[in-house]
């Protein structure tokens, strides 16, 4: 499903300085263990921290409203049996 | 003295009142249809970086929530609470109230994601370093700025203090912008919107995977911060109506 596009970019550079190579190299070497199974699961935790971020604020909007509603509907009751 | 700024305080609320109505609208559904489609997108149809992996598409959900929440949402509710100091207009308090609220929530994925790409790919969730440090500290500050606007209940008071919080928070966002140049950081230089042509360097499938991600989340944006914008202004009138 996935095709690969070799993309040397600053992302590289940082992570060998975190290696201790502070030569401002262009292209790092390739890491093999980026690849792995694990990496998969970076994503998905990553995706899965967004989502329930989203979901979360929309929640709080959606409870916000309602509680707005109830409110409205609360004093349109009062105003109409005065 | 809120009954004499009753009217200022609701102005532009008739047109709100009806959004009021409403509250989830077609906007924001598209908005969130949007944001579906273009993850499906992401996951199943932009190819894959051959170093980093999986972890790299991470960049599509990390990059558009920080561009937004930096430059789309703290620093105009930076200028618009400024504007507030000058006219006194309480609808601009409402646009920087909900400016802020949404810059927050884009400045937490913005915290929460990166941790999961830096760990395949620097070693560790985090680093005390210049750019990290830096929206953290923007992000406590923003905190702050809606803690503070929850703990003043008299409503001009809580517009110009919060006010100055919003621009001392605009402040951080240059210095922020300019910590990968200014300081040696882990954290990755730009690499799409660049002036340099030649830090450019996604691919064109990988690039316009992110243009449609930063559109869709653009999209959200303005759709989460109009429906925060009617919610403020249907809550203030009905904050007078009680008080009448």
């Amino acid at each position: 499903m996935y095709q690969t596009v070799p993309q040397p970019n600053a992302v590289q550079d940082s992570s060998s300085r975190l290696a201790g190579d502070t030569t401002t190299a262009t292209v790092a070497m390739p890491r093999p263990e980026m690849r792995t199974p694990e990496n998969g699961r970076y994503l998905q935790m990553g995706y899965l921290a967004a989502s329930i971020i989203y979901i979360s604020y929309l929640f709080i909007m959606y409870r916000r409203w309602s509680a707005l509603r109830s409110r409205q509907q609360q004093n349109g009751a009062t105003n109409s049996g005065r | 003295m809120a009954m004499a700024s009753a009217p200022s305080a609701v102005r532009g609320g008739a047109r709100d009142s009806r959004q009021a109505s409403g509250g989830f609208d077609w906007f924001l559904i598209v908005a969130i249809l949007g944001v579906v489609a273009v993850t499906v997108r992401v996951l199943l149809f932009t190819p894959m970086e051959l170093r980093q992996g999986l972890a790299q598409k991470i960049f599509y959900l990390h990059v558009p929530a920080a561009i937004l929440s930096l430059y789309f949402a703290v620093v105009p509710a930076s200028i618009v609470s400024g504007l507030y100091l000058w006219l006194k207009d309480p609808r601009l308090d409402r646009i920087a109230e909900s400016l802020a609220e949404v810059g927050v929530m884009f400045c937490t994925v913005v915290l929460c994601t990166g941790p999961f790409w830096g760990k395949p790919i620097w070693g560790t969730f985090w680093q005390w370093e210049a750019r990290l440090t830096s929206t953290l500290f923007l992000w406590f500050v923003l905190i702050g700025y809606l803690v503070l606007r929850g703990a003043v209940d008299q409503p001009e008071s809580r517009a110009r203090l919060s006010a100055v919080v919003a621009v001392m928070a605009g402040f951080l966002v240059p210095f922020i912008h300019l910590t990968v140049y200014m300081f040696n950081t882990l954290h990755p230089m730009p690499v799409v919107l660049t002036p340099n042509p030649m830090e450019q360097n996604l691919s064109p499938e990988m690039r316009q995977s992110f243009l449609w991600s930063l559109l869709a989340f653009f999209v959200l944006y303005c759709a989460l911060v109009r429906n925060r914008y009617a919610w403020a202004t249907a809550r203030d009138i009905q904050l007078l109506e009680d008080q009448a």
